[in-house]
């Protein structure tokens, strides 16, 4: 299944890019995650917890976060590969940061992901897979653009 | 398939709920539990109590007296059925009488439905296309929002922890022509595309329109253009079509899709089913 998106920062391209380094902004903008805990003996890999809660539908969901292919500061790979609720995650996104031509005060996040599901979670909400992963590309993104705004007031 | 064990109480009174599931973070309202057993069946739910509001008698009912008012725990069937609803609002009825099949709507209820916000739910779609008012008990008193604004996102509404819907006031739409029409889909009769109008009319030109979608959306949401599109016509085809494109602007943020039905066939079909709704409310 292939997501994409888009979001546009209230920030120029570097200061976003450092956002987007920023594990404790990148675990406090996660939906339900408390904190990123780096994988021993591997680089820009962590460990992460995630309660999830939508509607009715609950759980944990374990998994390893990872980032490479870093070309700084327009470009980067978001790898995530997790399992919860008998079901196994994987997905994959390349993450462009794209200055506005117009406002070099705005960034614009463009992803392109291709995401796996299977187990319990694809076999009874394949009718809501696209659009929860919207909604929490949605949330995530505009948790991070919030705390540009609180940032740039202090 | 069995769920993990769970406390069961029947909450006394509204005000006992609200205090048990404010008290507790893994409590759940359980009203007629045909969203949330299932999900608890299938173990994507595991809350630790349920707390029974579905027999509390201050949450049943239907009255009408200047407007509709449906107790949260009204059933669908219950909603179906009623000659209030049916002269106040009817395509309302129409709506719940296509909810599930007969055990859901023998026992699913209004307030359960909406406070689970299924996107592709038919009920929603209509109460935001009615100008319904949902009201919500809190401890801290109550307060009630309007079911347009009510509907944040998929499986996301206002409603807080620690609150509970006491009743869905709809206003008298006896004199307007209204519909609800609906592409189903062919396996679980959800709304693949759900659309409703209501219409003032004033002779053969409408005066007003109110256009809510759902099922191709995370949350049934209004279409204000296509509003626009039907105000002051006289819904000739030129009007229809200029509402079938607006109706597909409107919702192009907030699309869902699946495998089967991508987002843009979604969009597409809400211009169709726009038109037939509007047919449909003429008769």
């Amino acid at each position: 299944m292939e997501l994409t998106g888009k979001y546009t920062f209230e920030a120029d391209q570097q200061s976003t890019w450092d956002l987007l380094m920023n594990t404790k902004a990148i675990a406090a903008a996660m939906p339900g995650v408390e904190e990123l805990i780096p994988v021993e003996g591997a680089e820009n890999q962590w460990r992460a917890e995630a309660s999830l809660k939508i509607g009715a539908i609950g759980g944990t969901y374990t998994g390893v976060i990872s980032m490479s292919e870093h070309d700084e500061p327009s470009k980067y790979r978001l790898t995530v590969e997790g399992e919860g609720q008998a079901s196994i995650i994987n997905g994959t996104a390349v993450i462009e940061l794209l200055p506005n031509s117009d406002d070099s005060n705005k960034t614009t996040i463009q992803w392109v992901a291709e995401a796996n599901i299977s187990g319990k979670l694809a076999r009874v909400g394949q009718r809501l897979i696209k659009a929860t992963a919207n909604m929490m590309s949605k949330r995530f993104f505009s948790a991070l653009a919030k705390m540009l705004e609180s940032d740039s007031t202090e | 398939m069995w769920p993990k064990e769970f406390d069961y109480v029947r909450a006394s009174s509204v005000d006992d709920a609200i205090q048990q599931t404010s008290d507790n973070t893994d409590a759940k309202i359980l009203a007629g539990g045909h969203s949330l057993l299932p999900a608890m069946k299938l173990r994507l739910s595991e809350p630790g109590k349920l707390v029974d509001i579905s027999r509390l008698a201050d949450l049943k009912g239907i009255s009408a007296n200047g407007t509709l008012s449906i107790g949260a725990m009204s059933t669908h069937a219950e909603i179906a059925a009623s000659a209030d609803v049916q002269q106040y609002c009817a395509s309302l009825a129409t709506a719940c009488g296509m909810v599930g099949d007969h055990q859901v709507r023998n026992f699913g209820t209004l307030g359960g439905n909406i406070a689970h916000a299924d996107p592709a739910s038919d009920p929603p779609t209509v109460l935001v296309a009615a100008g319904a008012t949902i009201h919500i008990k809190r401890s801290r008193g109550e307060r009630s929002v309007s079911a347009e604004d009510f509907f944040i996102d998929l499986f996301t509404t206002d409603l807080e922890d620690g609150e509970v819907i006491t009743r869905i006031e709809v206003p008298n739409l006896s004199g307007h022509k209204a519909a609800y029409v609906k592409m189903p889909h062919p396996a679980s009769r959800y709304a693949i595309v759900g659309v409703a109008v209501i219409l003032e009319m004033d002779g053969d030109t409408c005066k007003s329109a109110r256009v809510a979608v759902g099922g191709a959306t995370v949350s049934a949401m209004r279409a204000s253009g296509a509003e626009s599109a039907l105000s002051g016509s006289s819904l000739d085809d030129a009007a229809l079509n200029a509402a079938a494109s607006a109706v597909q602007s409107d919702i192009s943020d907030a699309l869902m899709g699946d495998v089967s039905y991508p987002e843009s066939y979604r969009q597409a079909m809400s211009g169709v089913y726009l038109k037939r709704a509007v047919k449909a409310a003429l008769g």
